[in-house]
């Protein structure tokens, strides 16, 4: 397929459109629909003007303490998501990686797990600061491990053989589901509900101090990940070359899976496990448009925001006036989606490569 | 002007170079030949700081190799591989900016722009620019690697030296690209490049090269004007055949054939 010519600034402008009208769709919808006069009033008493119309208080708390924390949420981990998606794929130069596949994802969810048996309130008796923050912190410190474990395992001389690190990845997520799963069966009983619920990915739980803690986060990574692009670029020629680019490779490699890391596991503490969105957001963009790394990063942190706002609002919808979790939407669709496009595209195998 | 000095590599036991000691001088194209595991793409990669655990030294107009930073380097310092693992659809022009890297931090500038524009006009790709690079021919594919290894040196600042290396880049090409490829690494190097370029083909050596380096079994065996160097005697001691030189009255070059 030969990508489309639309220039960068406008696909942003196109994709932030879509991104606002998509946030005001999702914050709408679900068991009490709220009007979008409702929203625009409560948005700018939100921003400091006091609108002489009234409205209805219960649907202005509804607003304030769960839709409108919960949509956010959903744009940051979809945004979160989708770079991280692009990051892996453009480290492992390979077009079907996404955080789920190479291990950040379970790694992330063992450590998340391993506080909620021993009891986050162990920790919060502890000390209160790193009581609150000791679950993000383990599923940061286990994800890194296993993306760590996939990454050194799988790259031979300097190279990543795809079929290693994709056998790799099923061997650290069996490991770590394993785990999660042993957890869980030792766990007493409002405990291990917890983590199959969050196993299965879920943004019902949002609050205002999560909102915080995957902002923090994802725009510190992200903002992050954009100063690599260029080198990311390079890396795509192939780590030799990228190093005849001025390029230190060893250096940039270890930054990008950390940027990684911390991008996967503070969400995945908050929301549980969400697939297939890191892996299809990318894939679009660069079918869509470009290979170019800095466009990938901005484009998925828009495009993700978006398609995980999409997925929030079905996982309400769907079992209306009960929730799907969203993991299964995200995987429900996401996966014939992917199968759609690697049949599409003739497969990997396909001389030329994936995109040709 | 670069120096190699008493350079030696070895894996394990197996000593792939040793004892290299020459010289190579800007505004020549040197040629180092020799037979496959001969150590000739090794000493390129040494000189290029891609190998960096070999003994001995090299010095890149005086100053020590291993104290100039990766960054600097990148920028009068460019090296064509002999093919490139790029698998994800980028436009060709994107491919040749990526020459510009070591040049500008965010965005290109004008001058990086004006660059890959020249540069696609040399490699005579201007009218590819924007088709996907995937979807391009082998010869295609290596002429836009070309343009981007040219991009990267294609401006350094005065008195400074620029240096290309190739790596065996015609190794897949049809006979139109060599001489083409060779053409150009030729201007480059009338240009007062500092040009090293790694071949298989002999007589392509003996119509382009200024200098021949023959690398036989990790040590430089010969090096001097490519038609003192290549000869029925090193033929023999390097590859084990038998040949022999003919001589054209239209050609100011001799062509070698194996009997």
């Amino acid at each position: 397929m030969q990508p489309s010519r639309l220039s960068f600034g406008l696909i942003y402008g196109i994709l932030a459109i879509g991104l606002v009208f998509s946030i005001f769709l999702s914050i709408g919808c679900g068991a009490v629909s709220i009007t979008y006069r409702e929203i625009f009033i409560s948005f700018s008493r939100l921003i400091g003007f006091h609108p002489a119309q009234a409205i209805d208080p219960i649907h202005e708390g509804l607003f304030m303490q769960i839709r409108l924390p919960r949509v956010l949420l959903c744009v940051l981990v979809g945004a979160s998501l989708s770079v991280s998606g692009a990051l892996m794929q453009a480290l492992f130069r390979n077009p079907i990686v996404e955080p789920g596949l190479i291990g950040t994802s379970s790694g992330s969810a063992f450590g998340a797990a391993l506080v909620f048996v021993i009891g986050k309130s162990y920790f919060v008796s502890l000390s209160p600061v790193l009581g609150t923050l000791i679950l993000p912190l383990s599923a940061f410190i286990f994800g890194l491990l296993a993306t760590w474990i996939v990454y050194k395992l799988s790259s031979v001389v300097g190279k990543v053989n795809v079929a290693t690190m994709i056998l790799v990845g099923i061997a650290i997520n069996a490991i770590a589901a394993g785990g999660t799963g042993f957890l869980s069966y030792i766990a007493r009983d409002p405990q291990a509900r917890s983590i199959t619920f969050w196993n299965l990915g879920t943004v019902s739980g949002a609050d205002w101090p999560s909102v915080l803690l995957v902002c923090c986060s994802s725009v510190l990574a992200a903002l992050t990940a954009l100063r690599y692009s260029k080198s990311l670029n390079a890396l795509l020629l192939g780590e030799e070359e990228a190093a005849y680019l001025g390029i230190n490779t060893e250096q940039l490699k270890i930054r990008i899976i950390l940027i990684n890391t911390l991008l996967v596991a503070i969400a995945t503490s908050v929301v549980g496990v969400i697939g297939f969105v890191g892996l299809i957001v990318p894939h679009l963009l660069r079918m869509f448009r470009s290979a170019d790394n800095r466009f990938l990063i901005i484009g998925s942190a828009f495009l993700g925001a978006i398609v995980l706002n999409a997925a929030d609002m079905l996982s309400r919808i769907l079992l209306a006036p009960a929730e799907l979790p969203i993991g299964i939407v995200t995987a429900v669709v996401g996966a014939p989606v992917f199968l759609w496009l690697l049949t599409r595209q003739g497969g990997p195998g396909k001389k030329g490569g994936f995109y040709a | 002007m670069l120096e190699v000095k008493n350079a030696g590599y070895q894996i394990g036991e197996k000593v792939i170079l040793d004892g290299i000691t020459t010289s190579f001088e800007p505004g020549k194209l040197s040629v180092i030949i020799g037979p496959n595991g001969s150590g000739k793409s090794t000493l390129l990669k040494i000189i290029s700081h891609e190998i960096t655990r070999y003994t001995g030294a090299v010095f890149y107009d005086h100053t020590l190799l291993k104290n100039l930073n990766l960054a600097g380097l990148a920028k009068k310092r460019a090296v064509l591989s002999q093919h490139s693992e790029l698998s994800f659809p980028l436009m060709v022009e994107e491919v040749v900016m990526m020459g510009r890297y070591p040049h500008f931090n965010f965005k290109p500038a004008a001058v990086d722009l004006s660059i890959v524009n020249e540069v696609l006009n040399k490699m005579e790709i201007a009218h590819l620019r924007h088709r996907n690079y995937l979807t391009l021919s082998g010869g295609e594919k290596q002429k836009t690697h070309y343009a981007r290894v040219l991009a990267q040196i294609w401006n350094v600042p005065d008195k400074e030296t620029r240096y290309l290396f190739l790596d065996e880049p015609i190794a897949f090409m049809d006979l139109n690209y060599q001489h083409e490829f060779l053409r150009i690494a030729r201007s480059m190097a009338d240009a007062n490049t500092l040009v090293i370029a790694v071949l298989h083909d002999l007589n392509l050596a003996l119509q382009y090269a200024d200098r021949v380096f023959a690398i036989n079994k990790g040590k430089l065996i010969a090096e001097d004007l490519p038609q003192k160097v290549i000869t029925p005697d090193l033929i023999r001691e390097m590859y084990g055949i038998a040949s022999r030189m003919i001589h054209d009255n239209q050609l100011n070059f001799p062509l070698l054939i194996a009997e």
